[in-house]
């Protein structure tokens, strides 16, 4: 994950969980190579480890980007 | 006598070493040979292996046993590990990365079972290494021994042994491309090939 989206899930005191589906793996050559196309799903999840929100994209970047938002808002509505 | 002389085919029984035949019709001892036990080592030189994003794994075929069963009798190893990827896009800085030999080639986040059969062994704890915290910069360099109270037999009758170098990132968020390490230590991994059928 990147620095700045570590930086906004401390600042919010929440963690983020990533699954990756749609992809397999196979050797080719002596390594393992992915086949498929893979989706990312993150978690974004509070101090208590409850899921407040929830992204998914075939992008990584653009999965945790989407999560975090979501739970920057619900998290910032929480609080006031 | 040279113990490649003996041959006991056609020949009456007779005890042979610590070997004593049965005495009875249709049972023939023979001397079929001297197992030795074999001391291998492979020596890693700025070795290269990506770690792809989709898959958080990596594995690099570094070997192949001749046929048979290959009894492991131990292992060592001595690796350091260096992130030539750009590190705040790729294998993040400083996190913990599973590695292990094994029989077959990494195929989860998690090292276990055949993906680490031959270095720590089967059961036992996955050894880590640390990422680098600077490009090209290696890591702490990072030892490792097989460690198991049962021989560990790999049947390589039907297909010979490889030994496959594996990694994985047991955290997905740990990386986010692409990454390339480079490895450079060496693996020893004293063994006798008991047979083949």
């Amino acid at each position: 994950m990147q620095q700045t989206h570590r930086d906004r899930l401390a600042a919010i005191k929440a963690t983020a969980e990533i699954e990756v589906s749609g992809v397999t793996s196979k050797v080719v050559n002596g390594a393992v190579v992915p086949e498929g196309k893979p989706s990312y799903a993150v978690k974004i999840k509070n101090e208590a480890g409850e899921v407040v929100a929830s992204a998914s994209s075939e992008k990584k970047a653009d999965a945790y980007e989407s999560a975090i938002a979501k739970a920057e808002k619900k998290l910032a509505k929480a609080e006031k | 006598m040279p113990l490649t002389t003996f041959d006991y085919a056609g020949q009456n029984n007779s005890a042979q070493g610590n070997f004593t035949p049965a005495s009875k019709s249709g049972c023939l001892l023979k001397f079929a040979g001297k197992a030795t036990i074999e001391k291998l080592r492979i020596e890693f030189s700025a070795m290269s292996i990506t770690i792809t994003d989709a898959l958080a794994y990596a594995s690099q075929l570094v070997g192949t046993f001749a046929e048979g069963r290959i009894a492991i009798i131990g292992a060592v190893t001595s690796l350091a590990f260096t992130t030539t990827s750009a590190i705040a896009s790729t294998l993040n800085s400083g996190v913990a990365v599973q590695y292990g030999f094994g029989s077959a080639a990494a195929s989860a986040t998690t090292l276990a079972t055949t993906m680490i059969n031959i270095l720590p062994g089967s059961g036992q704890t996955v050894p880590t290494f640390t990422s680098s915290t600077t490009i090209n910069v290696a890591s702490a360099t990072v030892t490792a021994a097989y460690v198991t109270n049962a021989q560990s037999q790999l049947d390589g009758t039907a297909t010979a042994i490889p030994i496959y170098l594996n990694l994985a990132v047991a955290t997905g968020t740990d990386i986010d491309g692409d990454a390339t390490v480079t490895v450079t230590g060496f693996l020893e991994v004293t063994y006798c090939n008991v047979g083949d059928y």
